[in-house]
């Protein structure tokens, strides 16, 4: 859920609820200029620079400080929703934020396309071919490895506390405690990628989402402990779609780990299977074999693979939603009661991407159970025993 | 009664008019959502106020600065005799405000008013 208060919860589900959009561009707010306010779509594993483009009216030059002082391009900019309470007390969720990527005049308008925080990041590289960045030394924690790849070379801030105004401080330290626990150990070998294509490669070999939520970077790694943030029901819901992929389905899975560089090859494969899978929809099989960052140990692949079958054995529909902003505050990761008697549904969900279109107040959300029911765990059933350490 | 429009830059710039049919409206910005049980959402984003008049026997001096207020699409005010605001914005009209001539008088023009707020 986006950090808001009861009051402000209160005032989204009503169904009068009188928003307020804001757009500002350092301190000035620009809200009465805006033309259309854009969509604003986000998804738990896209790693990439995020952008909105925003139409407003120049008729009065009020953008042409653009054209005299291009450092204005530098600018952070916000696009906000949110309530006016009274004179003087708001409250606003910020949609979206960053630096302006460009500025079109035409006419009496002019668009301003805003980027995300992954624009950095992918201007940014780790190594290169005659100097890789070797992190083959020792093991090391995944959670370190991000923390190098964002800060040391993507130039975001170190500060190691909530004020830190670049990474999200909270979702961080959950995120490591994780990793800490369970003792996942990675290795790598740059030699150019950009930040963001070594970010990627981390979430894929740990299943987290990483994200830019209030103009900062979030870490997640989904559990089952959450409870129901809110319920879509026909009160709430305008349309639904759901879609069976069978691309989705994958029932023998391979993970390479321990690669040596310098002979080029994984001293380690491990490979988890569903046999009833296999003997209900045939063999579908895929790998990560991976020779940029790579798991150094067969615990952390077998871990790997298992939450990739697990999650994946079956062919896991998904549903898209489109509801009025009653639900805005439910955001990414959350789990949702969802409840569809034509489609006779009342099941638990998770919110994996979100488009918010601020121009026809509405919410759009696909929801799946592919993160819902693969905690994170160490099992050492196929090693050892049957027990499953959580 | 006899109205008064003039350019909120320039006060003392004032047309004095006297309106035929004159309509005030407010219009609302808003989006409405049904969703499935039937629920209806309806949020209200703004609402913006319009005035629309015909206006005869408006002298050639009078006609001209309307018309240049409305090609600058200069904020106008109009007010009410007793110098009350009625309504401040621009003229929205989609012609020439006053670009009709009244028959059989070559001094006097002829048009209609539309003033939208801010």
């Amino acid at each position: 859920m986006y950090s808001v208060s009861s009051g402000f919860s209160a005032n989204a589900a009503a169904t009068n609820a009188v928003w307020k959009r804001k757009l500002t561009i350092g301190s000035s707010d620009y809200s009465s200029n805006v033309i259309r306010w854009p969509r604003i779509q986000r998804q738990w594993d896209d790693i990439r620079p995020g952008t909105v483009t925003i139409d407003l009216t120049n008729e009065d030059k009020t953008f042409n400080f653009f054209i005299q002082d291009k450092t204005k391009l530098r600018s952070s900019c916000a696009v906000k929703m949110g309530f006016e309470y009274a004179v003087g007390s708001d409250e606003y969720v910020t949609m979206f934020s960053g630096r302006l990527d460009a500025v079109r005049f035409r006419d009496g308008r002019v668009s301003l396309t805003i980027v995300d925080k992954f624009k950095q990041l992918s201007e940014r590289i780790i190594g290169d071919s005659t100097t890789p960045a070797n992190y083959t030394g020792s093991s090391y924690l995944v959670h370190d490895l991000a923390w190098y790849f964002v800060t040391s070379y993507g130039g975001y801030s170190a500060v190691r506390s909530t004020s830190n105004p670049d990474i999200d401080w909270a979702s961080y330290n959950s995120w490591t405690a994780a990793f800490s626990t369970d003792n996942v150990r990675m290795k790598a070998r740059l030699e150019g990628q950009k930040c963001t294509e070594a970010l990627h490669r981390i979430a894929n070999l740990t299943q987290s989402a990483i994200f830019v939520e209030n103009d900062k970077l979030k870490f997640v790694r989904y559990t089952l402990a959450d409870s129901s943030a809110i319920t879509l029901d026909a009160d709430s819901i305008m349309d639904v779609d759901y879609v069976i992929d069978d691309r989705e389905l994958i029932n023998r899975f391979y993970v390479g780990a321990d690669y040596d560089v310098t002979s080029d090859y994984f001293k380690i494969t491990v490979v988890t299977a569903d046999s009833a899978s296999v003997n209900s929809f045939g063999l579908r099989e895929d790998n990560i074999f991976e020779k940029n960052i790579w798991l150094t140990d067969s615990v952390s692949a077998l871990n790997l693979s298992q939450r990739i079958i697990q999650s994946s054995k079956i062919i896991d529909g998904q549903y898209s939603v489109r509801t009025p902003l009653n639900t805005l505050v439910a955001t990414i990761g959350d789990t949702i009661t969802f409840v569809d008697s034509a489609l006779g549904i009342n099941e638990v969900y998770r919110m994996m991407s979100e488009t918010v279109d601020m121009e026809s107040a509405t919410k759009s959300m696909q929801i799946d159970q592919s993160q819902l029911l693969s905690s994170f765990r160490l099992d050492y059933s196929a090693l050892d025993g049957t027990d499953v350490l959580s | 009664m006899t109205f008064i429009l003039t350019a909120i830059s320039c006060p003392s710039n004032a047309v004095s008019i006297d309106p035929e049919g004159l309509v005030s409206e407010k219009e609302k910005i808003e989006t409405t959502h049904r969703t499935r049980s039937g629920k209806q959402f309806r949020y209200k984003w703004g609402i913006f106020s319009r005035v629309k008049f015909n206006a005869s026997f408006i002298s050639s001096a009078d006609a001209t600065k309307v018309n240049s207020w409305w090609g600058a699409n200069e904020p106008v005010l109009l007010m009410n005799a007793d110098s009350t605001s009625v309504l401040s914005g621009y003229l929205t009209n989609d012609e020439l405000p006053i670009g009709g001539r009244i028959e059989g008088d070559s001094t006097m023009w002829t048009g209609a008013i539309e003033l939208e707020s801010f």
